[in-house]
């Protein structure tokens, strides 16, 4: 049986402030969406009628599903790419650098944890540096050489870039690889195992269910960024980048159901993604300190 | 004997060069990645301060440029640094306000795993959807305008994001409304915080707030100085999405980040207007000065002492 938790009257007048908190922001954040999905079921007319004359809570008269079925036919940026297309490119757009990523980052983290070498504590000091100092202004520098590296709307761009060190991941991976005891790598050593056989067979799998919360957290980030792609990849638009190039145009003309539906859509894989790895992420939701 | 020594050399100098390769090939990539896209785009951003972007000609125009921007009162680069120094003060108390909130899911708030997703959506939800649900609701037509309008205080007709006094507020209180992800972080390490301490303070009649204040916050310093310290490094990058609520700068919302945005790429779109010039001395400017204040807030927040557990 619980024990339930006694609180004195004064910590319960607190906790229900707080709740009371929660529970507002939680409308706030709850409510606008249901608007938004009750929206994106109207008639574009009923819509518009509906907010000039001051029923915007108003639930669709008619329930008009074909706003979906035109999201894949009507959406399209001014380029004329579609929303198929920016689904496709929305997946190996936060694919494939995630792949790299991963398998770059817990490498590199753990040749930095567990060895050393000449240099390893000056690149050490200066990754940490790196992540600390407040650089200001050089997307100017960034995009020329970007465009010098002939990778401006180029899909190499999502590869070449995701071969850094990887920021926060790195302290993550960096702290966990510290952490696992060195007799694995021992009795590897003694069954003569090498390097290559005690990171990919021993230690890999044992970062496994952290590289997965990392990699679904990047994954979601990736997925929603619209900015990189916009700058970087114009050819290429994600359903982030792309729904921001046709929303003002979707507004304009009276159809933002519709816009409301591409939106919701877009949504959709990455609820799943969450929904179904929302423990992991939360139990990985922890960092070390900054020392060491 | 001699035999079997030689192949036990043989044998370790075969480990020694594998383990050599091992960590080449596990450094090699990122620390080359590293020389290109922080070390050359920072030299490159150093050269291009001084140089007119056309011709490539050695000048100090850029730096005379960006000084008469921001001792104008009226000047793009004024407004956007006072932005954005607002941006960044309501991000350091967000901090404050997340280990606030973390707290309470920490002790099992009633609803605490629903909070807990709740917070966490803005993270997963893509800031196009999220910016667009949020203009739509604060619409004077729509549902906040009508609920003001229930109350008797209707909206104005241009709305919150139509006039230079609401405009940069009302994206503030968007970045408020969207940055509870990170008690998620905090949360995590208030988890593992030993049972048997908080039980300890409790019997000693310790209340809520000097629980949080005297037992947690040391304990979970290391991570939160962490994030004080990223925080602290956005100092003249802190803004909103500005790019989705006033792209134009119609309303006076510009930040630093995005008035380098628009010099850079061109206003509100893709391409590039080039403006590198006076981008790289602004941003050298603002590096001289943020570094030191960076290093002196890290010295600072080394010196709390660390508790162990």
């Amino acid at each position: 049986m619980k024990n339930k938790i006694k609180r004195s009257g004064g910590e319960r007048i607190i906790y229900t402030v707080i709740w009371t908190v929660c529970i507002i922001y939680t409308i706030s954040m709850i409510y606008p969406m249901i608007w938004m999905l009750l929206s994106s079921f109207k008639p574009f007319v009923d819509y518009t009628m509906d907010l000039t004359s001051g029923n915007a809570f108003a639930l669709p008269k008619t329930w008009r599903i074909q706003n979906y079925i035109d999201v894949f036919t009507m959406i399209k940026t001014p380029d004329g790419i579609g929303y198929g297309a920016m689904v496709f490119n929305n997946i190996w757009e936060a694919v494939v650098p995630i792949c790299v990523g991963a398998i770059v980052q817990t490498y590199f983290a753990y040749v930095m944890s567990r060895f050393r070498f000449p240099g390893r504590n000056l690149i050490y000091a200066v990754l940490i540096f790196s992540m600390t100092m407040p650089i200001v202004g050089n997307s100017g520098g960034y995009f020329k050489l970007i465009y010098d590296l002939g990778l401006y709307d180029n899909p190499l761009y999502t590869v070449v870039t995701s071969l850094g060190f990887g920021g926060m991941n790195f302290l993550i991976y960096y702290g966990f690889f510290k952490s696992i005891s060195a007799s694995y790598a021992e009795a590897v050593y003694i069954d003569g195992g090498g390097e290559y056989n005690l990171f990919f067979k021993v230690m890999l799998p044992q970062a496994k269910p952290m590289m997965m919360a990392l990699m679904v957290n990047s994954f979601i980030g990736s997925w929603n960024d619209y900015m990189g792609p916009l700058l970087y990849l114009p050819s290429y638009p994600t359903l982030s980048s792309g729904m921001y190039l046709v929303k003002n145009t979707l507004l304009r003309t009276g159809r933002a159901p519709l816009f409301f539906a591409g939106i919701i859509v877009s949504m959709i894989p990455i609820l799943i993604v969450f929904f179904a790895f929302s423990d992991r992420i939360m139990e990985n939701m922890a960092i070390g300190g900054i020392k060491g | 004997m001699m035999k079997n020594s030689n192949k036990q050399l043989k044998k370790k100098k075969k480990m020694g060069l594998n383990r050599r390769l091992f960590i080449f090939t596990g450094v090699v990539l990122p620390i080359l990645s590293f020389l290109v896209f922080w070390v050359g785009v920072n030299f490159s951003t150093l050269i291009l301060a001084f140089q007119v972007p056309s011709t490539g000609e050695w000048t100090l125009q850029n730096f005379r440029t960006f000084w008469d921007e921001l001792t104008s009162v009226n000047g793009t680069i004024h407004i956007a640094l006072r932005n954005t120094i607002i941006y960044f003060m309501v991000g350091i108390v967000q901090l404050f306000i997340n280990l606030f909130m973390a707290y309470f899911l920490y002790k099992k708030i009633f609803m605490y795993k629903v909070f807990r997703i709740i917070f966490y959506l803005p993270a997963i939800i893509s800031g196009i959807v999220l910016t667009s649900i949020y203009l739509e609701f604060i619409k004077p037509q729509g549902p906040l305008g009508i609920i003001l309008e229930k109350l008797g205080h209707p909206l104005s007709v241009e709305g919150l994001m139509g006039s230079v006094e609401t405009a940069t507020w009302t994206i503030v209180a968007y970045c408020l409304w969207t940055g509870f992800t990170g008690m998620l972080m905090i949360h995590g390490s208030l988890a593992r915080i030993p049972v048997d301490v908080i039980e300890a303070a409790k019997l000693d009649g310790c209340g809520p707030f000097r629980e949080l204040v005297s037992i947690i916050f040391p304990l979970i310093w290391p991570m939160f100085s962490t994030l004080l310290i990223f925080q602290m490094t956005g100092l003249f990058t802190a803004g909103g999405p500005i790019l989705l609520f006033d792209p134009n700068n119609s309303y006076q919302t510009i930040t630093i980040p995005y008035w380098i945005f628009q010099q850079v790429y061109g206003g509100g779109g893709y391409g590039g207007s080039g403006f590198y010039g006076v981008v790289s001395a602004a941003g050298l400017c603002f590096t001289a000065v943020g570094v030191p204040i960076i290093l002196l807030a890290r010295k600072i927040i080394e010196k709390v002492p660390v508790v162990e557990y």
